[in-house]
């Protein structure tokens, strides 16, 4: 079944139960520079494989970029 | 040999900071930071494309540089912290440039926001550099809360017009028992020069060599500037006079006499 999550401001359906699978389903390119937040709370790149996602969860996906 | 920066009992050659946006392009970029000297380049943090890929350079800084994350953008206590969370997961970094802005406009710090934001950073151990106000009492409020150094702005983000109020700058640098990092503002070498011969610990710049005419020319003159104006502030300048004095004696000198 399709969850509805927030990513980056979005509203994206899935289908994926982890937070790594969801990076495959979106097709991420999982970057070491990658860092992911759920409901504001940063989730360990160790912890993405086992982190289990829910409908309505709200998902940031960051990467540093240039910047002064 | 001139004594080394330090920051969190991190030591630094360069007193140098540089950002890495606006440049005409990469290899430009690389060529200018390279010119700098500086060993600390600051980056964003931006949510990824769920689109495309992004050409990400990041990769190619790390190899060379200490990577400075900034919160730059945040509006709030809670994005500010949340970015300097993301941070530390994304670049396994405790430093952070922190940013709390009051409005896309004039990009000035909300120092109102700022401290306590500064606060909950520290106390979840980050090495906080706040970018900040001209103002001594804020910079004094900064160091209290325990940030690592001050970064007071010379003028707005981007405006080039130097230090506006070296009194401040002045004071700042006397009362502070952290480093004062010149942050913002700057538009060429002199400014940097003069927020050495301040007392400044360094300076952090962007926009006055990205968008320089020549950016690695205007990256080396910085760099010499740096060096200038530190060298100027430990030398001791002369104090400034109202009156003229002459630096040749007068005794000696030929005294015609009038004939009659």
């Amino acid at each position: 079944m399709k969850k509805k999550l927030i990513i980056n401001g979005k509203n994206i359906f899935v289908f994926s139960e982890t937070l790594l699978k969801v990076l495959n389903e979106l097709e991420i390119a999982k970057s070491h520079n990658l860092a992911i937040a759920v409901n504001e709370k940063v989730v360990q790149k160790i912890n993405w494989k086992k982190y289990k996602i829910k409908s309505g969860d709200i998902i940031e996906i960051v990467e540093p970029l240039k910047g002064g | 040999m001139q004594e080394q920066l330090v920051i969190a009992n991190k030591k630094f050659k360069s007193r140098l900071f540089m950002g890495s946006s606006r440049y005409p392009n990469h290899q430009v970029m690389l060529d200018s930071l390279s010119a700098s000297k500086t060993e600390v380049v600051t980056v964003a943090i931006r949510r990824v494309s769920l689109k495309k890929y992004n050409e990400n350079i990041i990769d190619v800084l790390k190899k060379k540089y200490f990577i400075l994350p900034n919160t730059a953008g945040c509006f709030t206590i809670k994005e500010a912290v949340l970015t300097a969370e993301l941070a530390r997961e994304a670049l396994k970094t405790n430093f952070v440039k922190l940013e709390v802005i009051g409005n896309d406009e004039d990009l000035l710090p909300d120092v109102e926001n700022l401290i306590p934001a500064a606060k909950q950073l520290v106390k979840r151990k980050f090495n906080v550099l706040p970018y900040c106000n001209d103002d001594p009492l804020i910079c004094r409020k900064l160091q209290d809360v325990g940030c690592a150094a001050v970064m007071p702005l010379a003028a707005p983000i981007g405006s080039g017009m130097g230090i506006q109020n070296q009194q401040n700058i002045k004071l700042i640098v006397q009362e502070s028992n952290v480093p004062v990092i010149i942050d913002a503002g700057v538009g060429t070498a002199s400014d940097v020069a003069i927020a050495m011969e301040l007392g400044c610990d360094g300076v952090l710049l962007n926009t006055a060599v990205a968008e320089a005419q020549n950016p690695i020319l205007m990256a080396k003159a910085m760099a010499e500037a740096i060096e200038s104006g530190r060298n100027a502030f430990l030398a001791g300048r002369i104090p400034r006079r109202s009156i003229a004095k002459n630096s040749t004696t007068n005794k000696g000198r030929i005294h015609l006499i009038k004939k009659n």
